[in-house]
């Protein structure tokens, strides 16, 4: 008789919550993607931005008896809830709009979280998810991790619920206008920040593949 | 002959008949009273996203204070921009208003930021009443919440008017807690604020609505 066996590998999804497919954001989780891999993870790479989506109906089916677990509501979005409540690690990428994570980002994190929520126990996930969220700021980051940060907590410890290790760490965004500067102010700066952002993706290389192990 | 005060009222509940909703229509309702042209809309029903960073908005070239993205929002950004009241309610959902009302925040608010000085594009004045509807307590709110929130005051300033936040508290999420796992909460606590504070909390509604469209 031959055995299959389904899957022996650690699944990870790895989510660019940028609406730019190639900017700063984008590469970085690309470079999450090659981290996870080199660690013999399957891998699943998603533009967050280009699922339709909404956030939490409140449709409260996921609050019946023996519904929990699980978002009913069907969309786009509904699928990836499930692949990432039966994956061993999930990376996210998001940027800051206004001092805040994305609202699609904020749209994701309702769903996926408040169908594991019980109003009794606090938590019905019995999985184990590890997660590595990582911010790019256009901010200098020593401010936002001063002045920002401390606002986050609330919605960063929501993804403890998964059970598993939550890494956070931020990373410096290159803009357009940065990329687009011929003065030779910003051609040195620029240079700067690019040095920076190889360094960056080293750094996101290991977080992934120690979160995909 | 356009002479009347104009008032958008947004409902950023997914549900269009719960609490959110009858705050909302309460605000309305304060507007109608002095006067005002009202327009209620649903945010659920249109389809949009957040900014997509296409940043048309800070071509030199192009107009400024208009999102240049055009899908469900485009239009109620630019009755927004043309109105003089704007009454926007959201429920609270871990600590934060919904994702829809953050994402027409985005939009709203990008396209009048001026990214070389920080100053508002916007030249008009819009009165901007929000309204925050929330499991939680009062005391919660107050002591916990309040104060992350004033960010969305800060950026609603972009608007030049008169802004007014109001917290509606420890709402009653469900008509009948026995058909969910809702064992945290009790009807019977939920069905006394709902007779003691929520018909308070309406009341405040239809004053602020009132008084920000005069």
């Amino acid at each position: 008789m031959v055995q299959i066996y389904l899957s022996d590998y650690m699944k990870t999804i790895v989510i660019n919550a940028d609406p730019k497919r190639k900017g700063t954001n984008a590469q970085l989780m690309k470079s999450a993607v090659e981290g996870a891999e080199s660690v013999g993870a399957e891998v699943k790479y998603v533009d967050l931005y280009k699922l339709k989506l909404s956030g939490c109906r409140v449709c409260l089916i996921c609050k019946k008896e023996g519904m929990g677990g699980k978002c009913h509501w069907r969309d786009e979005l509904s699928p990836l809830i499930e692949e990432i409540f039966n994956s061993d690690a999930l990376l996210i990428g998001v940027p800051l709009f206004f001092s805040h994570p994305s609202s699609h980002y904020l749209a994701f994190l309702e769903r996926l979280i408040f169908s594991i929520v019980s109003f009794k126990t606090g938590n019905t996930f019995e999985g184990k998810v590890n997660v590595g969220l990582f911010y790019t700021v256009e901010y200098p980051i020593d401010y936002f991790e001063k002045s920002i940060r401390p606002h986050l907590k609330q919605s960063e410890d929501l993804l403890k619920m998964l059970n598993g290790n939550v890494v956070i760490h931020t990373f410096s965004n290159i803009s357009k206008t940065e990329r687009d500067n011929s003065s030779e102010e910003g051609i040195n700066s620029l240079k700067l920040k690019e040095e920076q952002l190889s360094k960056d993706f080293d750094k996101i290389f290991g977080i992934a593949a120690e979160l995909s192990k | 002959m356009g002479v009347n005060v104009k008032t958008i009222v947004i409902n950023a509940s997914p549900r269009k008949k719960w609490n959110t909703a009858e705050v909302m229509e309460a605000a309305q309702k304060g507007a109608e009273s002095v006067g005002a042209e009202t327009e209620f809309i649903n945010l659920s029903d249109l389809v949009f996203k957040g900014c997509r960073s296409c940043l048309v908005c800070k071509q030199k070239d192009k107009t400024k204070g208009k999102c240049y993205w055009n899908d469900d929002l485009t239009s109620v950004i630019d009755k927004i921009f043309d109105a003089d009241c704007l009454l926007i309610g959201s429920p609270i959902y871990f600590g934060e208003p919904t994702s829809e009302f953050r994402a027409l925040l985005e939009r709203l608010i990008f396209c009048v930021m001026s990214y070389d000085d920080g100053s508002s594009y916007f030249r008009g004045k819009v009165n901007v009443g929000i309204f925050y509807t929330m499991n939680a307590p009062r005391q919660f709110y107050e002591e916990s919440m309040k104060d992350s929130l004033s960010s969305v005051e800060f950026l609603f300033s972009y608007l030049n008017g008169e802004i007014k936040s109001y917290p509606v508290c420890d709402t009653l999420q469900v008509g009948d807690y026995s058909k969910y796992n809702m064992g945290g909460f009790s009807q019977e606590l939920k069905e006394k604020q709902l007779v003691l504070q929520y018909p308070k909390d309406i009341e405040e509604a239809f004053k602020i609505g009132a008084d920000l469209s005069k």
